[in-house]
Parts: structure tokens; C-alpha cells; sequence
């Protein structure tokens, strides 16, 4: 029904959990000093971030920009927007992708848009290539975030729609795009596999599919292509020409009426971009996969407290000094509803805060550091993990983590066999897994803490984030004992105390540039940076994407070991 | 109650609210009732009204309710022993009554004598100038020749009103300003007549410049008692339509209203009627002159406002009088209690020159508490058709009545605007506004108003809200829009039509939204995660849905102001109502894919219709303006002319076909392109 589109926040308490399992404030109070300093700190990075977006979501610069407006195109998040339901959200991931990764050739977004959103009430995996960015060619990066989307899609069971315009693989890079295992082909080999999987693999041609671009449609399951605007062909009028010298025109090579009339290649013709989007839309409303709302209803009735504290809180709780301890609880109070905690051995391992937890009534698992991992701490996540896989409760790891314990107590303890525990248990965890890091993330402790390797479905961090295999200041002065003992060993003249301090600036510079979130993110370490105060937004996002990997399995399966080819 | 012995059962041979305001009395009466319909009227109102219902062929009015042998043969199997006509279709054809006078079935009417003489104009003016009625000058000559026509117009002098003899309810009807529109006027009005009543004759009269249309209820019983029920002032009309009918005329004195009733009563007995009937009078407002213009020989649409003020039920009396009673009152004890309004709600444009609209009644509420066909409160709706039901185009496009009553003209006005604020007409264009603004015309209110009225005003009855006001309508249509066209759970992560794009990313979306009938603009609008509210992008309001019930009842806020009121969304557009009274249209094209380019202009047809000639032919060459073809469709004539220069090609059409609304009727090609 289209009723009650704004809807009073109640705050009865939820019968699950008493009173005494609810957060206070946690010592993060505004208008403290503490407080304002942190807040103030992370709003100078959460503005850079709003700039770098700013930025990067203007596409290819203005000229790419305003050839492809004089050519009747739609920018590519204008097509999104057209694509998904009006003002519904979309989940954009990695918008720093390529982000100074290739010197003077600039790749903003990786040259490729992807996400989730809602179309005609479903969650749909969108991958639109950028034509304004190097014509929409394949960069390194581009074929990454294209491989890193289908994985989205293929984890969370949802249908996958490419909005296609382009060049196909960057020719002057073709080595970097081409050959290996997770280069350009991949794309095609997943479309065949989630197609057999009966993922829906939708294709909406609205420029340019050259050479392997064109096996993005040809794979689909359904395609549309825009008259006078799309073309398909395996090789274009000027490799025509060369090839056969045969003259011919892209229109007559591989256009919607050649592919629709003549080839097969297509299955719709749109008259213009706005219309195979609208034809797009209704080809998602003949998919036979839950709606978002079928899904969430799986969650009872969609009611759900808030937490007690707002959202943009949570630019106050980390310290602006990392070096400052400070209560993950304070975080936690503020993410999920009700700010409603029950948490798992409390007294034990207190470095790391485990409990369940409600998140827009879905139910979670929390996993947070709140200082460095002891043998304890380490044996506490294990049992957690094993807890959550074995109820099928999703798993939530707050990543700010320094490391595991060092040292002979810590060694002979038996920590690495603590931490292969915690590391097995999250490896092996079946249930949806989320990770964001709030603070650093070093060493072994972002494995024990679902780092990109363990396969989290979505990896986001905040602006302050740092990773790297140690701190900036451990690994200058590891390096620097190294190199000490190396001229030790020679014999050679002492370090002078001025060259030293230099090296260690060096390497502990080297390590903050490549440690900072904006670095990660460019090279796909994660999904993106996200504002902390849209972390509980965006987790919900994350969360009822992962439930639909549960719908899909209750639901109709396809009963072919074959994906949908084309006739 | 007395019963009505002599009226076993009454077959009603009409349709829509009239159908039902008979019925309502009959079944008070205790009388049985039978109902007629056509094809298109299957779920109608008024057969679920009635104690039985009979099909009677298809939809078009010549093929079922003007089928007066099927009505008969109906009645004659039902066992019904009346019929009663209502208003239109059988109610003044004299065959019809005298084949029920014949099969022995009884006309809720006068008799067909009565019907033959007052409804032939040209008759009726000569038995009215024996009975001394005043008679506006003209020519009701038998010799219809072009040239004695033109003649009589110049005799007259202009303006000349031409009229068709057989014709009624502004069917037929054209005005000459001046000699050179003379030759023109006559023949439209012949081929109307021609098409409307099969007689070309027409009449003609000197027009009155300005004249008040003011008329007398008249009810005649078979016993010789003729008794007036007081006058109704009906100048207030669109297109020679009535909209606004009330009662008593306002602003005439006693000594003016007595004879027009003595008028009334004599012309009533100079034909020896019996039955209802009206005696219409056209009132010259400068020199308080009035002529007799027509009796019409039926109960009329405007009735409402008569028993509003006279307290009396007119369809029980007809039916009292057909039963052969005597009128169970005097003319004393008719007295005028009161002042009453009615207005016709249609299903139009009135800014499109009141173009006729057809479609389905996706909203209709009548102000809460309001019963039908009675007063309540002071309130009256006559309608014949319910929420859900269409309005087509094979009848008269009116959706209902409503009438109020007050102590005073003053009062009963008043309630009337209060009583449009709160009556909710969707998905139809409608006159609700206009007869609302009629109604809070000073010029209307002090009683300084004619027939020509809505033309003489049209400046300020069509005015333009504010552009401020035109932004902060734009602003919550958008806003309600939004917030109706959301799906999913309102408050799920993906269910919120926030617009959510992180990173402090806006969400601006491009709509095209047109307010009322003004042209279609694209514009901005960034939805506001705070608030769940939306902004125009170039300058303009923040609007934020509070509340929106399933009732679509919503609140909201407009920048910083509190807005209550109920919202429809249909395909295309949303109807907004406020509870401070106002109302708007706003119109969301959906973008048409379906209109490729390919140099050829179409030629549609503005309304619903038939087709009734065809003036150019496939190959023609036609310049921008030229006529094609004439569409005739609720009492209208239209001419459908080019919108470009080139040449006719696929005309799809021919005389007497039926079109549908916005239906290509024909291309115009550029002629380079069709070589």
C-alpha cells in the first residue's frame, strides 16, 4: 500500500533482550572536549572524502562530459538513477577505484559504476561502465571492480544488470587486462555461471560493445539495445576494412535493427537510452527472484527501534589520536537498534567485545576489537564465530586492531595457535560475513578480524581507516634494525644518527600514504570508504543484500547446469 | 404516506442520477421499480438501484434508450403500469408517449399533445402569443429558404440567436453577431438540427444583450389544477448550458415575480398540460422585460433547488398526478422557504473552452454526512454514478448535482463553497474550481450577473494562482509524488526513498510536472535524506511528507507551513486537496517512446466522438489552420483543423465514425517527403 511513507519511531523495548542489555553513551558525550577535538578531526576527512567524490563522480572531465551530452547519452549515474526506482538508494561501491593508479591517465571510478539497487522493488547488482572515461575501456582496475561486483552478485544470489558502453579491454595495457585468471574473461565465465545458477543476467547496450565488450551482451540472458546508439560486433569498421576491406558502417555492422531483426544477437530494441532503461526495468519485473520487501519480511514485521543516539555521533568516537584508547562499545551503541547489546563473554578476553545485536531488526553477530588481541581474546572470537555459523547468525567484525600480543609470555602462551583459531573459525564461518574498519587494521589482527582475504560479502572503512602489515612507526624502525645489524655485520662505519632518523621518516611516511583508506579503496581493498555516520545505514544495506542469498536457496532454483545462451 | 394505488410498478426509461432520484421517491412510495440499460451500463449505478433491470441493446443512445419499442415491450413484460422518463432521451418525444397512451402503459409526463405543441418552437410561440405570453421578437416562418432566413436576421436586427425548431438544451443553437456570420450560423444549426432531431428547421430570435434565463416550475394535475412551485434563475451558463441553478431569482421584485408565475400558469393551460413542466423566460436585465422562451415539458435537471425551497418532492407528484389524483395542495400552501443553489458537476475542462471529458472516477467523495437525494444539513448530491464507475462518452458527461440550501441567497452560497471544498472529484478533469470561483464572484454574489457572465469574466474566473503559490504546489505535488511512488517497507534500509547515495552524494531527479493545463516543465528535485523531504533544485520550496495514510489522507510541510488534505494518485497525475479548500492537478507525463520523428505531424481528435464530415481527403494539400473534418460529440460541434502546412495522407476516418480521444485521425506530411 502507499501509506505511511515517514513512519514514528517507536521505542517500545524489544522483548528479546532486557533492559540491561542496553548501551549508554559509553563516555562519548557532545559538547566535550574529547568529543568536539574527535569530531572535528574526522569532519575535515569525511569533507576531503565529499570532495574526492565530488570529483571523481564528474566521470571523464568536462569535454568526455559534454560529448556525450551532445550525442543524446545520459551520464552514467544519471542511467542508474533512470534504471532504479525513483529516489530509491543505491549502494555505490569503490568510487575511489583507480584513484592515482596510473599516473597521468586518470580512471575516475575505475572508468566502470557499480552497486546495488532497488529495481521495481528488487535488489539488482549494477555494473555501467563510464564512456566519458577512456571511452568506458578496460583498465586493470575496471576489469577488478567489474570482477569484484559479479562476486557481490554471485554471494548475495542477486540478478545483475550492465549497463554497457565500451571500448572493450585498453589495448595499450592489454597484458595487465587480458590473459590471467581474474582478467577481462572472468567477466564472461561468471556471467555463464551465476546464469546457470539462475541469477538473471541482464544487458542493456547503450553504446560501443567492440571485440570482448561485446560478449557481455552475447552472454546475457536478456539484452536491449538502443537504436541509432548501440552497437555489437566482435570487430569494428576499421578492423573490417583491414581484415576483408569490406566498407561498412557501425549501424550496418552491428546495430539494434541488425541485432534484433537479423542476428539475435539482441532480444529488445529501444528507440533511446531512456526507454532500454524503462525496457531494462521491465525485463527485472519478469525475474522470478524475491523482492527486497519478501526478503525483509523474512525478519518479522519490519518494525525496529533506532538507536538511543544519532547517527552522526559516531564522527565523535574514535579518538583523533589513534594512539588514544577508547571504548568500541561507544560505536556499537550507536549502529545497532536500540542501541540493544547482549554480549558474549564479557569478563573474558575484554580486548575483544563479542554479542549479538539487532540491525534494522536483523539479527547480527558482533566481533570488535577494543585493543590489542590476547590468547584469550582470540580463543573468545573463535568461540563467537563458531556460535554465530552454528545459528546462522550474520557476522559483524569492527576492525581497530594493532595486532596480536608479542613477546615471550605472549609466545610461548601459545598466541599463534590462539590467533590460527580465530583465523580458522572466521575462514570457515559460512554465514554472511561484514567487515568495516573503524580504526587500523595490522598485521595478523585483520585476519583474525575478516580482512578482504577471508571474503567478507562487503568490506567498508571509514576515512580515518589505516592498513598496512604494521604500523608506519614498527615497520621504520623494524627496517631500521635491520639495516643496522646488516652494517654490523660488515663492519661497516655507524649509521649516522642523522641518516637514520631520515630513513625511519622515510619508510614511516611511506607507510602512512599507503596505509590512508583513499589508497586502499583505489586498489579495491575494500568496497569503499563510507561517512560514519552511514555506517548503520549502509550495514542494514549490506545485510539484507546477504539475506538474499538465504531467499534464493528457499525460492525456485534453476534446474539446468547451463546458464542461458542465446539463440 | 399515502400509497399510490393506481402505480403498481414504474419502469424508469433513463439512466444516471435522474434514474435513481426517481427511484428513491418510488421505492418511499412503495413502489416497485424497473430499470433500463445499455451495453455500456451493465455495473451502472441505477440498475443496482432498482428492484428489477433490463437489458436493452448497445451502448449508443439510439440503439438503447431512445429505443422506444424495446421500452415498451419491457414495461409490457414487467407488468410495469408507468413509465416515467426523467430528463433527455424519450422525455418530450410525443411518439413515445402516445405508444405508451397506446399499449395502455401510463407517460409520467403530459400528454403527447401537450409535448407536440410546446415542442415545436414554432408552434409553441403561436398558441403563446393567443395566450397573451410575451414573446421575444423573431421569425418562426415556415419558409426555411436561406435567403428569407438571412432576410428575417437583417429584420430582426443583430445579434440574431438561430435556433433549431425541435431543439433543446443548447443543441442547435448559434449566434450571429453581425451579417456576415449570418449565412455560417444558419447552416451550422441546420446540420445540428438535421443530425440532432432529423428536422433542419430552425428559428430565429433577437438576441438579448443581457439577458437573465429565469424559469417557473409549473406542475399540472388531471383535474384542472395548475399550481406554479416558484421560480428558478438559471443565467449563470457555459457553452447556452446551465451550471448553476438557483432558486428563488435572486433581486426581482414581488410585482416581477408574480406575473412571470402568471405567465407561467397561463402558458401551462394554453397547451391544457398536466404534469411537471418548466416555462423558461428570458429576462432582459437592462429593461425588466421578459419573454417566454420554451416550456420544456419534463422534469428538469435543476429540480433540486424547486423542492429545496418549496419543501416539496416533484417526483412524487408526478407520480400522484399520472396516478390521477388530484395535486394534494393549493397555491397557498406552496411557499418558498429559503434560498437554494444547485451546480452540475462535469466531467470537463473549463479552461479548455469547457471541452467534455470522459474516464474513470478513480475519487469521487461527497462532503462527509451528506445523504443522496435529500437534503442534509442543508446539503443535497444527486449523482448517478459512484467511486470507480466511468464517465463515457456516450451520455452526458455531468457526474453529479449538488445543491444547497440556507436561510438566505447569502447562506445557502456559502455553504455551497464549503460543500465544493469538501467534494473530491478524481481522475476526471472537472469543473469543481470553476463553479467554486463562480461562487466567490462579488459580482455573482451582489446578483449583477446575465447569461453572459462566465465570457464577461473569464479574465478573473480563469486567474492564475501566484508563482509563489504555483511553486509551493509544484513543491508538495513533487513532494507527494514521491513519497506515493515509494515501495517496499517505508522504513527498511532499502524501502526509504531517501535518495541514499553515500558519501554526502545528492540524489537529484529530473521530473516533468505540469500544474493544472499549464505546459509541462522539467524540473529538479533533490531528495533530502533529513526529513525524508524534497527540494527544488532551482530556488525553490522544501516540502516534506509527515504523514501519508492509506487513506491518502497526508500531512506536510511546505516551506515551514502545515499543510492537511487527501491526495489520489492515478496513471499520470495526482490530485491534491487541502483542507484549507484548495485544489490542484498536478500532471507527470510518462515519457513517450512510442512518438519517432518521421517529419509527419498527426491530426488528433480533441474529445471523444463521432465524426460528422470530413472536409479534405487523402493527397490534399492543407495550410495550418484549414478545416479536416468535424467531430460532433455531447452536444458539440467541433472542428478539427490543421496543425501544420503539407499534404493529408492516412486519414483514418470517415463520416460517422467513432473516434476516441487523442485518436490519430490523419497525418500531415511534408510534401517533399511524400514525393
Amino acid at each position: 500500500s502507499a501509506s505511511g511513507a515517514v513512519r514514528m519511531v517507536t521505542t517500545t523495548m524489544n522483548t528479546q533482550f532486557g533492559s540491561q542489555n542496553v548501551l549508554d553513551r559509553c563516555s562519548v558525550e557532545p559538547g566535550s572536549e574529547d568529543y568536539e577535538e574527535n569530531k572535528r578531526a574526522m569532519e575535515v576527512l569525511v569533507q576531503r572524502m565529499r570532495d574526492d567524490v565530488t570529483r571523481i563522480s564528474k566521470g571523464g572531465g568536462e569535454d568526455a562530459i559534454n560529448r556525450a551530452l551532445k550525442r543524446g547519452k545520459l551520464l552514467v549515474r544519471d542511467r542508474i538513477n533512470q534504471l532504479l526506482d525513483p529516489g530509491s538508494p543505491f549502494l555505490e561501491l569503490s568510487t575511489y577505484a583507480g584513484e592515482g593508479l596510473y599516473g597521468k591517465d586518470l580512471v575516475p571510478c575505475g572508468g566502470i559504476v557499480t552497486g546495488l539497487g532497488r529495481v521495481n522493488g528488487r535488489l539488482v547488482c549494477v555494473v555501467a561502465n563510464d564512456p566519458t572515461v577512456k571511452g568506458g575501456t578496460y583498465f586493470p582496475i575496471t576489469v577488478k571492480k567489474h570482477l569484484r561486483a559479479q562476486e557481490i552478485a554471485e554471494q548475495n544470489k542477486l540478478p545483475s544488470i550492465y549497463l554497457v558502453d565500451s571500448g572493450g579491454a585498453n589495448l595499450p595495457r592489454q597484458k595487465d587486462v587480458y590473459p590471467d585468471r581474474d582478467h577481462y574473461g572472468r567477466i564472461f565465465y561468471n556471467q555463464a555461471r551465476m546464469s546457470s545458477m539462475g541469477l538473471s543476467q541482464v544487458a542493456c547496450v547503450l553504446g560501443s560493445c567492440t571485440a570482448g565488450g561485446a560478449y557481455v551482451p552475447c552472454m546475457a540472458d536478456e539484452t536491449i539495445i538502443v537504436k541509432g546508439m548501440g552497437t555489437i560486433f566482435l570487430g569494428g569498421p576499421p578492423l573490417v576494412k583491414a581484415a576483408t576491406g569490406e566498407e561498412v558502417n557501425a549501424e550496418e555492422l552491428g546495430g539494434a535493427e541488425v541485432h534484433c531483426k537479423e542476428s539475435g544477437v539482441a532480444d529488445h530494441m529501444a528507440l533511446n537510452e531512456r526507454h532500454a532503461l524503462q525496457l531494462a526495468r521491465q525485463v527485472v519485473s519478469t525475474i522470478n527472484a524475491p523482492s527486497v520487501s519478501e526478503v525483509e519480511s523474512a525478519f518479522g514485521d519490519g518494525s525496529f527501534d533506532e538507536p538511543l543516539f544519532p547517527a552522526e555521533e559516531l564522527r565523535g568516537c574514535i579518538p583523533a589520536d589513534p594512539r588514544k584508547p577508547f571504548d568500541v562499545r561507544s560505536i556499537i551503541a550507536r549502529v545497532v537498534d536500540g542501541s540493544r547489546f547482549s554480549e558474549f563473554k564479557k569478563e573474558y578476553g575484554s580486548t575483544l567485545v563479542t554479542g549479538f545485536a539487532e540491525i534494522h531488526g536483523m539479527p547480527v553477530g558482533i566481533v570488535a576489537n577494543n585493543g590489542v588481541l590476547f590468547g584469550e581474546s582470540a580463543q573468545k572470537g573463535a568461540h563467537f564465530v563458531e556460535l554465530c555459523n552454528q545459528r546462522r547468525v550474520p557476522l559483524l567484525f569492527l576492525q581497530n586492531i594493532t595486532g596480536f600480543m608479542v613477546g615471550k609470555k605472549y609466545e610461548r602462551g601459545g598466541i599463534a595457535k590462539d590467533g590460527a583459531k580465530m583465523v580458522t573459525a572466521v575462514s570457515c564461518a559460512t554465514v554472511p560475513k561484514l567487515t568495516v574498519i573503524v580504526g587500523g587494521s595490522f598485521g595478523a589482527g585483520n585476519y583474525g578480524m575478516c580482512g578482504r582475504a577471508y571474503s567478507p560479502r562487503f568490506l567498508f572503512t571509514w576515512p580515518n581507516s589505516r592498513i598496512s602489515v604494521m604500523g608506519g612507526e614498527q615497520a621504520a624502525n623494524v627496517l631500521a634494525t635491520v639495516k643496522e645489524d646488516q652494517l654490523k655485520r660488515k663492519k661497516a662505519p655507524e649509521w649516522p644518527a642523522e641518516e637514520k632518523a631520515k630513513f625511519v621518516e622515510e619508510v614511516q611516511s611511506k607507510y602512512d600514504a599507503e596505509g590512508e583508506a583513499r589508497f586502499a579503496s583505489a586498489r579495491l581493498w575494500d568496497d569503499g570508504v563510507i561517512d560514519p555516520a552511514d555506517t548503520r545505514r549502509t550495514l542494514a544495506m549490506a545485510l539484507t543484500a546477504a539475506a538474499h542469498e538465504e531467499a534464493h536457496l528457499r525460492g525456485p532454483k534453476a534446474q539446468s547446469t547451463y546458464g542461458v545462451f542465446r539463440m | 404516506m399515502n400509497q399510490i394505488g393506481a402505480v403498481k410498478k414504474l419502469l424508469i426509461a433513463n439512466r444516471g442520477e435522474i434514474a435513481c432520484r426517481i427511484m428513491k421517491t418510488a421505492r418511499r412510495l412503495g413502489v416497485p421499480t424497473v430499470a433500463v440499460y445499455s451495453k455500456a451500463d451493465e455495473y451502472a449505478k441505477h440498475v443496482t438501484y432498482a428492484d428489477e433491470a433490463f437489458y436493452i441493446g448497445a451502448a449508443a443512445a439510439k440503439d438503447s434508450y431512445l429505443r422506444k419499442d424495446k421500452i415498451i415491450d419491457i414495461a409490457r413484460r414487467a407488468g410495469a403500469t408507468h413509465i416515467h422518463p426523467g430528463y433527455g432521451f424519450l422525455s418530450e418525444n410525443t411518439d413515445f408517449a402516445q405508444d405508451c397512451a397506446t399499449n395502455g402503459i401510463k407517460f409520467v409526463g403530459p400528454p403527447a399533445s401537450a409535448i407536440r405543441a410546446m415542442g415545436d418552437k414554432i408552434e409553441s410561440k403561436v398558441i403563446m402569443e393567443k395566450a397573451g405570453v410575451p414573446l421575444v421578437p423573431g421569425y418562426h416562418g415556415a419558409d426555411q429558404s436561406l435567403e428569407t432566413l438571412v432576410e428575417e436576421c437583417k429584420k430582426i436586427g443583430f445579434p440574431v440567436l438561430v435556433k433549431a425548431a425541435l431543439g433543446g438544451g443548447g443543441k442547435g443553437m448559434k449566434v450571429a453577431t453581425c451579417e456576415e456570420e449570418c449565412v455560417d450560423a444558419i447552416q451550422s444549426a441546420q446540420r445540428e438540427a438535421l443530425s440532432s432531431f432529423s428536422d433542419q428547421r430552425v428559428l430565429l430570435e433577437k438576441y438579448v444583450g443581457s439577458p437573465r434565463h429565469i424559469e417557473v416550475q409549473v406542475l399540472a394535475d388531471s383535474h384542472g389544477k395548475v399550481l406554479h412551485f416558484y421560480e428558478r434563475d438559471c443565467s449563470v451558463q457555459r457553452r447556452h448550458q446551465k451550471i448553476v441553478e438557483e432558486a428563488p431569482a435572486f433581486g426581482i421584485s414581488k410585482e416581477f415575480q408574480a406575473a412571470l408565475h402568471r405567465s407561467a400558469i397561463e402558458a401551462a393551460r394554453a397547451v391544457g398540460y398536466e404534469n411537471a413542466g418548466t416555462v423558461e423566460f428570458l429576462v432582459d436585465a437592462d429593461t425588466w422585460e421578459f419573454y417566454f422562451m420554451e416550456m420544456n415539458t419534463r422534469l428538469q435537471v435543476e429540480h433540486p433547488v424547486s423542492e429545496s425551497v418549496t419543501n416539496v418532492d416533484l417526483v412524487e407528484l408526478q407520480l400522484r398526478v399520472a396516478a390521477g389524483e388530484e395535486l394534494p395542495l393549493s397555491q397557498e400552501d406552496v411557499k418558498c422557504d429559503g434560498h437554494a443553489v444547485e451546480v452540475r458537476l462535469y466531467a470537463e475542462n473549463p479552461k479548455k473552452d469547457f471541452l467534455p471529458a470522459t474516464g474513470d472516477l478513480l475519487r469521487l467523495r461527497v462532503p462527509e454526512g451528506t445523504r443522496e437525494f435529500e437534503l442534509t444539513d442543508g446539503v443535497r448530491v444527486d449523482s448517478g454514478v459512484r467511486e470507480g464507475d466511468s464517465v463515457t462518452d456516450y451520455y452526458d458527461p455531468m457526474i453529479a448535482k449538488m445543491i444547497t440550501k440556507g436561510e438566505d441567497r447569502a447562506d445557502a452560497m456559502g455553504k455551497m463553497r464549503r460543500a465544493l471544498g469538501d467534494l473530491h472529484i478524481a481522475d476526471l478533469p472537472n469543473n469543481v474550481s470553476f463553479l467554486r470561483d463562480i461562487l466567490k464572484h462579488d459580482k455573482f454574489l451582489e446578483g449583477d450577473f446575465d447569461t453572459n457572465f462566465i465570457p464577461k469574466h473569464s479574465s478573473e474566473l480563469f486567474e492564475e494562482p501566484s508563482g509563489e503559490e504555483k511553486g509551493r504546489r509544484a513543491a508538495l505535488a513533487l513532494a507527494l509524488r514521491c513519497a506515493l511512488e515509494q515501495s517496499g517497507s517505508k522504513d527498511s534500509a532499502w524501502g526509504r526513498s531517501d535518495g541514499f547515495r553515500g558519501a554526502g552524494l545528492s540524489y537529484v531527479r529530473q521530473i516533468e510536472v505540469g500544474l493544472e493545463d499549464e505546459e509541462v516543465e522539467e524540473v529538479e528535485v533533490e531528495y533530502l535524506r533529513q526529513g525524508g523531504g524534497v527540494r527544488m533544485v532551482d530556488g525553490g520550496e522544501v516540502a516534506r511528507i509527515l504523514s501519508l495514510s492509506s487513506g491518502s489522507e497526508f500531512e506536510a510541510e511546505v516551506g515551514g507551513e502545515m499543510i492537511r488534505g487527501e491526495v489520489v494518485m492515478s496513471p499520470g497525475s495526482i490530485h491534491v486537496w487541502t483542507a484549507s479548500g484548495e485544489r490542484f492537478i498536478a500532471s507527470f507525463p510518462s515519457p513517450d517512446h512510442e512518438d519517432v520523428e518521421d517529419g509527419s505531424s498527426s491530426v488528433t481528435s480533441p474529445m471523444p466522438g463521432r465524426v460528422v464530415q470530413v472536409f479534405k481527403k487523402d493527397g490534399d494539400e492543407v495550410k495550418k489552420g484549414d478545416p479536416i473534418l468535424a467531430i460532433e460529440a455531447m452536444k458539440m460541434e467541433l472542428l478539427v483543423s490543421a496543425t501544420t502546412t503539407g499534404v493529408l495522407s492516412g486519414l483514418k476516418v470517415s463520416k460517422d465514425s467513432k473516434v476516441g480521444e487523442g485518436a490519430v485521425l490523419a497525418y500531415i506530411v511534408d510534401p517533399a517527403a511524400a514525393a
